[in-house]
């Protein structure tokens, strides 16, 4: 049964995502409802004067007829394109507004909410609903936001229009129609959210945000390496033993605090046998002569403080403790 | 008559460039904290003798519970909030909130510590 149920969500989520496609359909030149179709269409008669003025020679009507066709076409691409970031924007901003106004009430929920089971609930479908909406954020905006989208766009139809306006002064012996058409299609197309994105990949200088201004600015503190896995494992392994012989010590039960104390003088005999530890102690002025527990486990303290938290000779610390303590 | 003593406070700075990941940074502060019997009480960014770096200040403390964090990052109020309420339901407790340097990327970070163990 249970394999049956995964099959079926398996097929499920294979016919309702599709197939990948690896490669474009094939091109269709036959197809009214293409751009490029369209564009030819509307300028039928301009083409037939274009053709006509090139085969007779009468080469400055030509690049005249070009730029009309090219001049008349921009402004209806600008409109479309105005509309669609008008869409996009304002459909973005219904849908965060919604989203938020489901998160905030999820929030405040939390915060009234009595009952362990009640909170755990709310805690799962909170973490849920931030998941889709970081998903949905990711794989259709590309974790972007609209202004950065419509200024990247912006940017891209800005630069293709600046090529058209170049190459109009051109002559159609090096700028034909067709050269002409290909870019009024790359211009509707840099106005689109996939160029966006791959520009925006291009562009590292969006991908480094900068610091902000009010930097706190050290000197003289050196940088401290990072850590790992296992080096913060053994570095938070003593916590424990120290937490039950501080419990021993507060406790004032005489058997407990005499033997807390004696732990501890072990481990700083440990430390005195080590001579790179031996020196801490003494520098600190704390030896296991000590009789008072508390001024033993404080010493620890005061040593472990006094040294760069990267500095190799704690894990001999670590370990004296680990060894000794229990 | 003079007041308790203030807790002395430590400053620990991480190059910008060496924290690869915000769980690396969590690791970090949690040997950190184990090393110098302290608490995390501040995240931010900051420049060590012109080097991007993230400061994190811990505060002394007379117990020895520390570790045990947990670093989030969010983006936005409603990220936060969000952020908050979920960790509450969690049994975590609220540390601090900060920025710090992530592959040299500034982001905006809240700490929790786990619940303790029973």
């Amino acid at each position: 049964m249970k394999k049956i149920s995964l099959c079926l969500v398996l097929c499920v989520v294979v016919f309702t995502t599709g197939c990948p496609k690896y490669k474009p359909r094939p091109v269709d030149f036959n197809n009214p409802n293409s751009f490029v179709s369209k564009i030819n269409t509307y300028f039928a008669d301009q083409q037939k004067n274009y053709r006509a003025a090139v085969n007779s020679n009468d080469l400055p009507r030509a690049k005249m007829i070009r730029n009309d066709i090219l001049e008349s076409v921009l402004p209806y691409i600008d409109e479309v394109y105005m509309d669609f970031i008008t869409d996009i924007q304002r459909g973005r901003d219904k849908d965060n507004f919604v989203a938020d106004l489901v998160e905030l009430g999820a929030s405040a929920a939390v915060g009234i909410t009595n009952g362990e089971r009640p909170l755990q609930i709310l805690g799962i479908a909170l973490t849920a609903f931030r998941g889709g909406r970081r998903s949905a954020d990711l794989n259709f905006y590309k974790e972007q936001t609209t202004p950065i989208l419509i200024s990247k766009m912006d940017g891209n139809r800005a630069r293709v229009r600046a090529i058209i306006l170049t190459r109009e002064r051109e002559e159609v012996t090096t700028y034909p129609i067709g050269a002409a058409i290909s870019d009024i299609v790359d211009y509707y197309n840099a106005g689109t959210l996939v160029r966006a994105f791959t520009a925006l990949q291009e562009d590292t200088a969006v991908q480094t945000r900068e610091a902000k201004d009010d930097l706190l600015v050290l000197q003289g503190v050196p940088l401290t390496r990072p850590s790992n896995e296992a080096t913060t494992a053994s570095a938070v392994e003593p916590l424990p033993v120290l937490r039950t012989l501080k419990a021993s010590l507060d406790s004032k039960v005489p058997d407990e605090v005499a033997a807390a104390t004696a732990k501890l003088k072990k481990i700083y005999q440990a430390l005195e046998a080590d001579p790179d530890t031996a020196r801490l102690l003494k520098i600190a002025g704390v030896s296991s002569a000590e009789p008072d527990g508390q001024k033993l486990l404080q010493g620890i303290r005061d040593i472990s403080r006094q040294l760069a938290t990267d500095d190799p000779v704690r894990s001999k610390i670590d370990q004296a403790i680990v060894a000794n303590g229990r | 008559m003079p007041g308790p003593a203030k807790p002395s406070s430590h400053t620990v700075a991480y190059g910008a460039n060496d924290i690869d990941s915000l769980k690396t940074l969590e690791l970090s502060c949690e040997r950190d904290e184990a090393h110098l019997f302290a608490n995390i009480k501040k995240v931010q960014l900051a420049s060590a003798d012109g080097v991007n770096a993230t400061a994190v200040t811990y505060e002394d403390v007379d117990d020895f519970d520390m570790g045990h964090l947990t670093f989030v990052q969010f983006t936005t109020d409603v990220d936060k909030q969000s952020q908050m309420a979920i960790h509450k339901t969690q049994g975590e407790t609220f540390q601090c909130e900060g920025q710090a340097f992530v592959n040299n990327i500034a982001v905006n970070v809240l700490v929790f510590r786990e619940k303790a163990a029973q």
